[in-house]
């Protein structure tokens, strides 16, 4: 069964759509207008989060290096998790219970995450290609 | 719910179902009596602005084969990211169906030659909190011509 695999100018996947019956399916994305895609054989959709395309191949996204010292710490006062080896210009978004509080361009390598109250922060840090990176920090009293 | 609480799964060709998060199946095309037909995960954007319309939110998934005639197809959805859901519907074809379950931020309509799966994760915007954009769709169609 092959998998077409959509996706956009840099190579991020829009879409991966393994198709059962695909007799003729690359003439109807053509005719459709969608003709940015890859066709491949796996037999499953390739994730976004995990493959881009790159020279019209498939390709793992490099992996993210980020480190964060800690993912507890106390909620108020000057305690912090301290995340490094984060790629500069990177892309830094957190929510907690579902909420975006955050998302900010980080100029730097490091950036300190103290937090006012009890509670958990789910900080996503974002630099195409690589991986996205994600960590939970739970802030107590 | 949390974005773990869901999967499907997509290996090969063994039917569709979905899962919660104590491994319970939710839906299994088995039971249904349904073959899938086609398996996608859609990276779904988020919304541009606030109160935007919604031209810019959606991804079409192409059916494998045109049904007009009205013969209907099943969309098994999961999502994750921003809020979450799980949905698996019938639409019947090629009229227009919405499916809306705004609490979860997103829905899906049909046409006759694609499904069409929109993110509405930004419309439950209460006073300054906004909820988050991107989600992921993982999405199963099928249909009940049993065989093979």
């Amino acid at each position: 069964m092959p998998t077409f695999t959509h996706h956009d100018e840099a190579g991020q996947i829009t879409q991966s759509n393994t198709v059962y019956d695909a007799e003729g399916y690359d003439k109807r994305l053509h005719d459709a207008g969608q003709s940015r895609f890859v066709v491949t054989g796996d037999n499953t959709p390739l994730h976004h989060e995990r493959w881009m395309v790159h020279k019209n191949e498939p390709r793992e996204r490099p992996r993210m290096l980020v480190r964060v010292d800690r993912t507890k710490i106390k909620a108020g006062g000057s305690d912090a998790a301290v995340f490094r080896r984060v790629p500069p210009g990177a892309r830094i978004r957190i929510y907690t219970s579902g909420l975006l509080v955050f998302d900010e361009t980080c100029p730097g390598t490091e950036f300190e995450l103290p937090i006012p109250v009890p509670c958990v922060y789910e900080v996503h840090v974002e630099k195409w290609p690589l991986a996205n990176y994600t960590a939970k920090i739970e802030a107590t009293v | 719910m949390t974005a773990q609480q869901y999967k499907i799964d997509f290996k090969g060709t063994s039917p569709f179902q979905v899962f919660d998060a104590s491994g319970n199946v939710m839906f299994d095309a088995r039971h249904a009596a349904l073959r899938p037909v086609q398996s996608a995960i859609v990276n779904l954007p988020q919304y541009a602005a606030i109160n935007t319309d919604m031209t810019n939110v959606y991804a079409d998934i192409m059916l494998a084969r045109p049904r007009p005639g009205g013969a209907p197809i099943y969309v098994g959805c999961a999502f994750a990211g921003g809020m979450y859901g799980s949905l698996v519907r019938k639409l019947v074809l090629p009229s227009m169906s919405f499916f809306s379950q705004f609490v979860y931020g997103w829905f899906i309509s049909s046409f006759s030659d694609r499904v069409r799966i929109y993110n509405q994760s930004k419309t439950l915007q209460q006073g300054n909190l906004i909820f988050p954009g991107d989600i992921t769709g993982y999405c199963v169609i099928m249909d009940n011509s049993v065989s093979g």
